[in-house]
């Protein structure tokens, strides 16, 4: 078995302090109020975070207001951050609780989806999942699941949140959050698969 | 596929976990503006709070100056001293100079002998009465040493008169004319001095008190020498009270001088001089009509908070607001009292008419959301044709909001007092508990209904005021007074929460009731 060279942890660290140092800093002044600073902190976050915006938005125009309205909350509340984990997760938090909170208030309004899983058979006959797709055919994939699914799904594979969490986040039953996500698994293995079918078939006849 | 299932998991996780999208060039002209905005919501709540903390200062300011200016008017020498019954001051109208000759403050122009007291040795001097003819011929004649201290014969018609001219060597004569009677001074000095030359009227009260140990013709002995015999006739005025001036000084400075001597039966001679007792609690009750004024403030979480708080100013309109209580008052010393107890504020707001939407409450049903300016009600029509769906709208009129709160208010009075008449500067909290808040809703396409009333929610359990004002109270007797008192209530927080907008209730009321001293 292979060590890590030596030397790498350390300098890990290092690059994880001046990181760390930096992002003080420009916190720091932030907090005074320095526009300058916080469209610096925005530059330096908006793509990572605008990425998992996309995961949680229905649409482009949806993970934008997510990220605009996360960084906004994030800049009302830059005095709560206590330095005591990293700055991007919880910046990161932040983006998601937006998206969450979003997602309660407008639940009322959205009309409740079920599944349709009439291919599920062939779905189960399709092999190992190899569907050479990008990361933005996968995003668009995400954002076609219906919102209750797409909470779930987002908040238990990407997020890492249990089961339990989840249910009590979006204030439905663990079972149902159980279920959703199992759903949601099957509607995307199916979606990928039939992607596959597509792109053997675009490659045999074009 | 259970396997396949997971195998998506860890496609999408290994594809987007650190996925990186280039965020849209104009997301930060939005958070630009949203956070100049905030600035200057920032900027005018500070503004707000700042007026709002200048408002209590100023009034609290106020107190102080006034609590100042009336004390320092109070010690001013020749100011009325308060707790003095009026019975006990003397009435310049009644005094007669006899003769001899006295000051308007009492000091005698007679000079006192020394020694005349501890020594025994005092001469008889010169003793006029002039009040002879009327005067018991006993008490006229018995008055010796003490007497001469003052040249004083009684009459019946309670006038002493002096003859003026004794020769008085008394320390404590001195000490009298000098203002060290302490407490008891100013009656005492009045009465027992100033009518040495002067003569005076006796007060009323002095035979109730006085009489007590001069009935039975108690003497005083100074030395054994000079003994003072102050026999009096039944119902006559004796002259007890005149030996009580020189208490004060006969007790501590002359006793040892007195020695064993001094005759054994006598007692230290009661004051009377009667302070009037200071009233420690007292029962208000009260009640006032209030002109409720709603602050609206935009609610920076909320999006469309700056339009939702424009509909609301248009359609509310507070119609009727009152407040009744019952207060508790303890009075600190004779200016300063706290008061506490419960009052009821309700108020009452018109909605105009407007048009609602069907939405899913937090248990899921569909129903008309009613918003007002303190928070939000579902209804739920029980005369509706079919169950309401998301989406569908009513016009509604009719409407009214009723907010009711128990209030226990925290306050400081300032009394000043103008004989029966008081001023009371007032400051303090009032904390509000929620009691009530209901909306109650006519459906306009169905008429004839009987209005749908609904809980409101977003309101807080809880919100303080700050209150100031400035009462004006008449005493009938020592037990009942009136009191009128106009307040103003601030709020210091929102009465409602995570709602469009902020709602601060402040009022203007002005209170009357009845207050009964204990």
């Amino acid at each position: 078995m292979l060590t890590q060279p030596c030397g790498a942890r350390p300098r890990l660290d290092f690059f994880r302090k001046k990181s760390i140092i930096i992002y003080a800093t420009i916190i720091a002044r932030c907090l005074k109020g320095e526009r300058s600073s916080q469209n610096a902190l925005y530059q330096a976050l908006a793509d990572k975070m605008y990425g998992v915006c996309l995961r949680f938005g229905r649409s482009a125009q949806e993970a934008e207001e997510i990220l605009q309205e996360g960084f906004i909350k994030m800049f009302s509340a830059l005095h709560q951050y206590r330095e005591e984990g990293s700055f991007e997760g919880w910046v990161r938090r932040i983006m998601v609780n937006t998206a969450l909170q979003r997602y309660r208030n407008h639940s009322a309004l959205r009309a409740i989806v079920t599944l349709d899983f009439s291919h599920e058979l062939m779905a189960e006959e399709a092999g190992d999942l190899d569907a050479g797709l990008s990361a933005k055919e996968l995003i668009a994939l995400v954002q076609e699941l219906p919102s209750a699914y797409r909470m779930v799904f987002n908040l238990y594979v990407f997020e890492g949140y249990q089961h339990k969490e989840i249910a009590s986040m979006l204030g439905i039953s663990e079972g149902t959050s159980k279920s959703n996500l199992h759903d949601a698994r099957r509607w995307l293995r199916e979606r990928i698969a039939s992607q596959e079918r597509i792109d053997n078939l675009k490659k045999l006849y074009l | 596929m259970n396997k396949n299932l997971h195998e998506v998991d860890k496609l999408f996780r290994e594809a987007l976990d650190n996925h990186k999208e280039p965020a849209p060039p104009g997301a930060w002209q939005g958070i630009d503006a949203d956070l100049d905005r905030r600035q200057v919501n920032l900027f005018r709540e500070k503004y707000y709070r700042l007026r709002r903390i200048m408002i209590v200062g100023m009034a609290a300011a106020a107190l102080i100056i006034a609590v100042f200016i009336t004390k320092r008017t109070l010690d001013k020498p020749g100011a009325t001293l308060q707790g003095i019954t009026k019975e006990n001051q003397p009435s310049p109208a009644s005094s007669k100079a006899a003769g001899g000759q006295a000051d308007p403050q009492g000091t005698p122009s007679v000079q006192p002998d020394a020694n005349s007291l501890a020594t025994g040795s005092a001469q008889p001097a010169e003793t006029k009465s002039s009040g002879a003819a009327g005067s018991n011929g006993q008490a006229g004649s018995s008055i010796t040493d003490f007497s001469l201290l003052h040249g004083v014969a009684s009459n019946p018609q309670d006038q002493l008169h002096a003859s003026g001219a004794g020769r008085l060597n008394s320390p404590g004569y001195v000490a009298a004319r000098n203002g060290s009677f302490g407490e008891l001074q100013p009656t005492r000095k009045s009465n027992g001095l100033s009518s040495a030359g002067a003569g005076q009227t006796l007060p009323d009260n002095w035979q109730d008190e006085g009489s007590v140990s001069n009935k039975s013709a108690g003497s005083y002995s100074a030395g054994g020498a000079n003994a003072v015999e102050g026999k009096t006739e039944a119902g006559e005025k004796s002259l007890y009270p005149y030996f009580a001036a020189f208490i004060p000084y006969t007790s501590p400075n002359t006793s040892a001088s007195l020695g064993s001597s001094a005759a054994p039966g006598i007692s230290m001679p009661k004051s009377n001089v009667r302070q009037t007792r200071i009233p420690r609690f007292s029962i208000a009750a009260f009640g006032s009509p209030n002109y409720s004024y709603t602050s609206l403030k935009n609610n920076d979480a909320v999006q469309s908070s700056a339009r939702q708080k424009r509909i609301f100013e248009n359609e509310e309109k507070t119609s009727t607001s009152y407040t009744l209580g019952l207060l508790v008052g303890y009075a600190l010393d004779r200016h300063f009292s706290i008061q506490t107890g419960i009052e009821y504020s309700h108020t009452r707001t018109d909605i105009a008419p407007k048009i609602i939407y069907v939405r899913r409450d937090n248990f899921g049903r569909a129903r008309y959301e009613f918003n007002c300016s303190a928070g939000s009600s579902f209804m739920d029509p029980k005369t509706a044709p079919a169950p309401p769906s998301v989406g569908d709208s009513v016009k509604v009129g009719g409407s009214s909001l009723e907010v009711g709160y128990i209030g226990v208010p925290v306050l400081l009075n300032y009394r000043i007092a103008m004989n029966r008449f008081g001023l009371e500067p007032t400051v303090g909290f009032t904390f509000n508990f929620l009691h009530r808040g209901e909306s109650s809703t006519c459906f306009v396409t169905m008429p004839g209904t009987p209005k749908e009333r609904e809980v409101v929610w977003g309101l807080k359990t809880m919100y303080v005021d700050a209150a100031m004002g400035l009462g004006a109270s008449y005493q009938f007797n020592k037990r009942v007074s009136v009191a009128v008192k106009p307040q103003l209530r601030l709020a210091m927080s929102s009465t409602n929460e995570n709602m469009p907008v902020k709602t601060y209730q402040n009022y203007f009321s002005v209170e009357s009731g009845l207050r009964f001293n204990l």
